[in-house]
C-alpha cells in the first residue's frame, strides 16, 4: 500500500511540484495551505509523514505541530518542517518540540525525498 | 433640426447665464462630477475585467510553463542528463511561449526566479540553464538599464534570485545610482554573487543606511556561504553610521575578538545608538577586559546605555563585574537601572544570584519582588 | 429684524457655498495624494522579500496589546489568530478588564495558564492589575494575561498593557479583530525603513460582518449584507485609503485607529499614555505625541499604509451605531477642546497649522453647518421662499459631489489591492455610493449633533456593550 505524505504550505507552485515528484516516487501526496486545512485533513486521516511550513496561514508554527500531536490518528507521525525561518532558537525550539528534522529553504528536492524514504523506513522498524 | 438644438441651447444659455454665480458654479461642479462618476464607474469596471483577465492569463501561463518545465526537464537528476534532443525541443516551445505575449514573458521570467530561490542542487542547476538557453537575462538586463528605480529594484531581484554572475557588470553599474534603495539592493547582489570587493560600499557608501537596509546587509552576508569574510573592525572608521552598526553586527555574528580594542576605543562616540550597539556587542563577545572600560564608561551614560552596560557586565562571571551589579541593585534610584541590574544578577554566571537568594530576607520588598520575577522561569519569554 | 433675516440668507446662500467648495477641493486634494502614495506604497513593496525581516534578531521587538471585556463569544479564537501572527519577536497581552463573564476562566482552561510572580509597574496609570498570568505550555510562551479591575473604557486596559509590556513597540488592537498573519511585518517596516523617527503606524481596516470566518480565521472576504455595515463599508474606504493615506503623505495625521495601530512605547509613555476619560482616546494619544515631539523638537512621522491587513465587526444594529457614533463624535470635540492650544499655533508646523485647523472647521464643525443648512432649507420651504431650481442645482451638485468622492476611494481600493472579487460586490458597493447621501449620511450627522449635545452639556456617556454575533464559522449563503 502506498505511503500517504501530507505537504502544508501556502506556496502553491513548490507544493505542486514536491507533489509532482513525490507521486513519481510512488507516494501518495495530499496537501493543504493553511493550518486549519491542515488540522481537518491530520484528525481525519492517517498520514504516514508530514511535511510542513511554519509560516502558513491561520494556525501556524508550533501550535500546528503540536495540535497535530495531540491529533488520535497522527500523534506518532513523523513531521519534517520545511522553511525559510532559518534562526538557531528556532529550529531548536521545534525540533525540541518532536519534529524528526527541520530543513531550511531554499531546499534540495532529492535530499527531501531521501530524508522521506529515511523515516518512512525508521518508522517502519519501529512499527 | 440643427436651428432647434441651436435654439434650445442658446435659451439655455441664456438662462443659464441669468443664474446668480453661485448658481452656475455650483451646475458646473454637478456636470463635471456627474461627468467623473461615469468615467469612474467605467474605470472601476475596466481595471477589474483587466485584472481578471491578466490574472487568468497568468495562471494559465504558469500550468503550461510549469508543465514543460516539469514533464521534461525537471524529472532528470543532472543538467548533463537531460538528453540534448528533448533540451532542445523544450527550449524550442518555451521560446515560442516566451515570444508569445508579454504575459509569457514576464511569468517565466518570475516562475524561474521562484523555483531558484525556493530550491537549489538539481532544479537549481536545470532553471539556471534553461534561463540562459532561453535568453531571459536580456529582459533582466534590460530592467536594470531602465530610468525608473522600481524596475531597476526588480531587475536587481531577479539577478538575485536568479543568482546569475553574468550580470554583474550592469550590476556593478548600479552602485553609483542616485536612488538609495537600488544601490543597497546592488550590494546585496554582489554579496550573494560573491564578486570581487563586494565589501567596498562599506567604504564608499555616504547615505544613512536605514535598519532596513542593515537587516538586508547582513542576511546577504551571512547566508551567502564561501563568502570571503573580511575583518570588520577596519570599517568602523566611517562616517556613515548605518555601517558601522552593520559591522557591530557583523563583528559579533563572526566572533571577531580582534575587533573589540577598535569598539572599547569607539565607547566615547557621539551617537548614543553607536556606543549602545557596542556595548550590547561587548556584552555578546564577552572577551577579556572589557568590563573594566564598560565600568569607567558607565557615570557619563545615558539612563538606556547604563542599562545595556549591567546587561553586557551581566554576561560576564568576574567578581569585578558581579560587585559592580550588585552595587548598582542595591543602590538604584531609577527603574530601568534596578529592573536591568536585577535581569543582570539572574543571569550572571558567577553565584551572584545564590549570595543574594542567601540573604533574601534583607533586602526591601521592591528588591525581592523583582528578583523574583526575574527568577520565574515562565516570565523569561519577551524579558529584558 | 429684516436686516438679520438678510444676513441669514447671505450666511447661508454665500459663506456655506464657499465652506462646501472649500471642503471639496480638499476633498480633490486628499484624492490626489492618497494614490500618489498607494502608488509609491505599492512600488516599494512589490518585490519585497520579507524573509531577512522573519530571520533577523534585530528586529524590534512588539508588544500586541488587546483589551478584552466580556468577550465570551469570541475570546479564545481572538487569541489564537494573534498567537499565530508571522514574526520573530512579540509577545501578546491579553488585558482581562474586569470581565463579569467566563473570558478569563475560557483563556485558563485554553491555554493552561497560572498566576506568575510578575512585577508590576505602573509606568501610566490604569485600574488596579490584580494578577498576571501565563502558560505553562511553552508552545503558548508569548502569551500574557492580565487581569485587572474594571477602568471603564478601553483606554485604561491598553495602559495596563502597556505597563506589562516589555518591548520598544506595541500594537494596540481589539480582540474581536481578525489579523492578517503579516500584520507585524508589514506594519513594523515603516519603522525600520524610515530615516525619521516613526512613532506610529496605522493600517487600513475592513468589515467583517458578511465575510466567512472558521474559528477566528478569515476565510473569505465578502461585502457586507447588512444595510449599516454596508455603508459602514463605504465609509471606511473613504476614511483609510483617501483621507489617512493622503494626510500621511504630508505627516499630517491626527488619528491611528485603536483597531490597529502600532506605537513607539518610548513615546507614547512620554506622552502619558492612553487617557481614559477621553471618549476618541486614539486621536487624543497621537495629539498628545504629536505635541511631545515637537515640544522636544524632534522629528518624527506618523505613517499609514494602505494594506487591509485588519477586519473588524462593526455595528449592525442601530442601538450600538447610535452609541458608537454618538461617542465618537463626543471624543471629537473633547479631544479638540483639551488641545485647544495647537489651533493655528505655529509651534506644531503642519498639524497646527493644517491638519488641527482642518478637523476643527471640516470635520467637527461640518454636521453643525450641515444641520443649519436643512433647517434654514426647511425654513424657506414652510415660509414659501425657496427658489425650486437653485435648490435643485445646489442639491445636485452636493449630491453628486459626495458620489464621486466615494466612488473614486472605491477604485482606489482597487488599485490598493482587489480585495472584493466579484463583481456583484463592487457593483453593490457602488449602488450603496448612489444611496449613501440619503440612506446613510442622516444617521450620521444625527448622532454627530448628538454627540456633540452630550459634550457641550457635559452628559455622562458610556462605553456599553458591542453585542458580538462573534467567530462562529460564518459562511456565505
Amino acid at each position: 500500500m502506498r505511503k500517504r505524505i501530507l505537504i502544508v504550505d501556502d506556496e502553491l507552485l513548490v507544493t505542486k511540484y514536491l507533489k509532482a515528484r513525490l507521486k513519481k516516487e510512488d507516494f501518495a501526496v495530499d496537501i493543504a495551505t493553511d493550518g486549519q486545512e491542515a488540522l481537518k485533513k491530520a484528525k481525519g486521516r492517517k498520514f504516514d509523514l508530514i511535511l510542513t511550513d511554519l509560516m502558513i496561514p491561520n494556525v501556524a508554527g508550533r501550535e500546528l505541530i503540536m495540535q497535530i500531536q495531540e491529533s488520535a490518528l497522527n500523534a506518532e507521525t513523523p513531521i519534517i518542517v520545511l522553511s525559510a525561518l532559518s534562526s538557531d532558537e528556532l529550529i531548536v525550539d521545534v525540533l525540541a518540540a518532536g519534529v524528526k528534522d527541520y530543513i531550511v529553504k531554499p531546499f534540495s528536492v532529492n535530499v527531501i525525498v531521501a530524508k522521506i524514504k529515511q523515516f518512512l523506513q525508521l518508522s517502519l522498524k519501529v512499527a | 433640426m440643427n436651428l432647434t438644438a441651436l435654439s434650445s441651447s442658446s435659451l439655455c444659455a441664456s438662462l443659464f447665464s441669468q443664474y446668480p454665480d453661485i448658481i452656475r458654479v455650483a451646475a458646473f461642479v454637478a456636470f463635471f462630477s456627474f461627468i467623473l462618476i461615469v468615467i469612474t464607474l467605467i474605470v472601476i469596471f475596466c481595471n477589474r475585467v483587466r485584472k481578471v483577465r491578466k490574472k487568468e492569463a497568468i495562471a494559465k501561463a504558469e500550468n503550461i510553463i510549469f508543465e514543460e518545465l516539469s514533464e521534461h526537464l525537471l524529472t532528470y537528476d543532472t543538467v548533463t542528463d537531460i538528453p540534448e534532443e528533448e533540451m532542445n525541443e523544450t527550449v524550442c516551445k518555451l521560446n515560442k511561449l516566451k515570444n508569445q505575449d508579454k504575459v509569457f514573458r514576464r511569468t517565466m521570467v518570475h516562475l524561474m526566479v521562484y523555483f531558484q530561490m525556493n530550491m537549489r542542487g538539481t532544479v537549481a542547476n536545470i532553471i539556471s540553464s534553461a534561463y540562459s538557453r532561453l535568453k531571459l537575462r536580456e529582459f533582466t538586463l534590460g530592467k536594470l538599464r531602465s530610468y525608473f528605480w522600481f524596475k531597476k529594484t526588480q531587475g536587481l531581484a531577479e539577478v538575485q534570485g536568479m543568482r546569475d554572475g553574468h550580470s554583474l557588470p550592469e550590476v556593478q553599474n548600479l552602485i553609483d545610482d542616485s536612488n538609495q534603495d537600488v544601490r543597497v539592493a546592488a550590494y546585496n547582489v554582489l554579496l550573494k554573487l560573491k564578486a570581487d570587493n563586494c565589501f567596498d560600499f562599506m567604504v564608499d557608501e555616504q547615505g544613512e543606511l536605514s535598519e532596513w537596509h542593515q537587516i538586508m546587509l547582513e542576511d546577504a552576508v551571512v547566508k551567502t556561504p564561501g563568502l570571503e569574510i573580511p575583518n570588520f573592525k577596519i570599517y568602523l572608521t566611517t562616517e556613515c553610521k548605518g555601517i558601522i552598526l552593520l559591522c557591530i553586527k557583523l563583528i559579533v555574528h563572526y566572533r571577531q575578538y580582534n575587533a573589540v580594542p577598535k569598539m572599547l576605543s569607539m565607547l566615547d562616540h557621539e551617537q548614543e545608538d553607536v556606543r549602545n550597539q557596542i556595548i550590547e556587542a561587548l556584552g555578546k563577545l564577552n572577551s577579556d577586559s572589557y568590563e573594566e572600560r564598560l565600568i569607567e564608561r558607565y557615570p557619563e551614560e545615558t539612563i538606556k546605555n547604563k542599562s545595556a552596560i549591567l546587561i553586557a557586565l551581566g554576561q560576564s562571571g568576574s567578581t569585578l563585574s558581579g560587585d559592580f551589579i550588585m552595587k548598582k541593585f542595591l543602590g538604584a534610584k531609577n527603574f530601568d537601572i534596578l529592573e536591568n541590574a536585577a535581569a543582570a544578577i539572574i543571569s550572571h554566571p558567577g553565584r551572584l544570584k545564590d549570595s543574594l537568594t542567601a540573604n533574601m530576607s534583607q533586602l526591601d520588598e521592591k528588591h525581592q519582588a523583582i528578583l523574583e520575577h526575574f527568577e520565574e522561569p515562565l516570565n523569561a519569554y519577551g524579558s529584558v | 429684524m429684516e436686516a438679520f433675516s438678510e444676513w441669514i440668507a447671505f450666511f447661508f446662500e454665500y459663506a456655506i457655498f464657499y465652506y462646501g467648495m472649500f471642503l471639496m477641493f480638499s476633498y480633490l486634494m486628499l484624492a490626489i495624494f492618497s494614490i500618489i502614495e498607494i502608488n509609491k506604497y505599492n512600488r516599494r513593496n512589490r518585490y519585497i522579500n520579507y524573509t531577512p525581516l522573519l530571520n533577523s534578531p534585530h528586529v524590534p521587538g512588539i508588544s500586541v496589546i488587546a483589551p478584552a471585556f466580556n468577550e465570551g463569544a469570541v475570546i479564545k479564537n481572538g487569541v489564537h489568530t494573534l498567537l499565530s501572527l508571522n514574526y520573530p519577536k512579540f509577545e501578546v497581552i491579553i488585558v482581562n478588564d474586569g470581565s463579569t463573564d467566563d473570558s478569563l476562566q475560557q483563556l485558563i482552561d485554553e491555554y493552561d495558564l497560572v498566576v506568575v510572580n510578575f512585577f508590576y509597574r505602573e509606568k501610566v496609570k490604569c485600574q488596579p492589575v490584580k494578577s498576571v498570568y501565563k502558560s505553562t505550555n511553552p508552545v503558548y510562551s508569548k502569551l500574557i494575561v492580565v487581569d485587572k479591575e474594571n477602568g471603564q473604557s478601553k483606554a485604561d486596559a491598553s495602559n495596563a498593557g502597556i505597563n506589562v509590556s516589555s518591548y520598544p513597540l506595541f500594537l494596540c488592537t481589539d480582540i474581536d479583530c481578525i489579523l492578517h498573519k503579516d500584520t507585524l511585518v508589514k506594519m513594523v517596516k515603516p519603522f525600520v525603513e524610515e530615516k525619521t523617527r516613526v512613532i506610529a503606524t496605522g493600517a487600513v481596516i475592513r468589515i467583517s460582518n458578511s465575510c466567512e470566518v472558521e474559528n477566528g480565521y478569515l476565510q473569505k472576504v465578502r461585502v457586507p449584507k447588512q444595510y449599516l455595515p454596508l455603508f459602514q463599508e463605504l465609509e471606511y474606504i473613504r476614511a483609510f485609503l483617501l483621507g489617512r493615506m493622503a494626510w500621511s503623505k504630508i505627516n499630517a495625521l491626527m488619528l491611528v485607529s485603536g483597531g490597529i495601530g502600532l506605537f513607539d512605547k518610548e513615546i507614547v509613555l512620554a506622552a502619558g499614555g492612553y487617557d481614559h476619560a477621553s471618549f476618541g482616546e486614539d486621536m487624543e494619544l497621537i495629539s498628545r505625541m504629536r505635541m511631545w515631539m515637537h515640544d522636544n523638537k524632534q522629528k518624527y512621522l506618523v505613517t499609514y499604509i494602505p494594506e487591509s491587513l485588519c477586519y473588524t465587526e462593526v455595528p449592525a444594529s442601530l442601538n450600538v451605531f447610535a452609541r458608537q457614533r454618538t461617542r465618537w463624535a463626543k471624543g471629537l470635540a473633547q479631544t479638540l477642546w483639551i488641545h485647544k492650544k495647537i489651533f493655528f499655533n505655529p509651534k506644531y508646523k503642519i498639524f497646527g497649522l493644517l491638519t488641527f485647523p482642518y478637523w476643527v472647521f471640516f470635520e467637527w464643525l461640518a454636521p453643525l453647518i450641515e444641520a443649519g443648512g436643512v433647517i434654514y432649507y426647511v425654513y424657506l420651504i414652510i415660509t414659501g421662499q425657496i427658489n425650486w431650481p437653485y435648490a435643485i442645482v445646489l442639491l445636485l451638485f452636493i449630491y453628486s459631489f459626495s458620489v464621486m468622492i466615494t466612488l473614486i476611494s472605491i477604485l482606489w481600493d482597487d488599485f490598493a489591492g482587489m480585495k472584493y472579487t466579484r463583481k456583484r460586490e463592487v457593483l453593490k458597493l457602488c449602488l450603496a455610493a448612489a444611496a449613501e447621501p440619503f440612506a446613510y449620511h442622516p444617521l450620521v450627522l444625527f448622532f454627530s449633533l448628538r454627540g456633540n449635545w452630550f459634550f457641550f452639556t457635559n452628559k455622562k456617556l458610556s462605553w456599553g456593550v458591542m453585542t458580538r454575533i462573534g467567530f462562529k464559522n460564518k459562511t456565505a449563503h
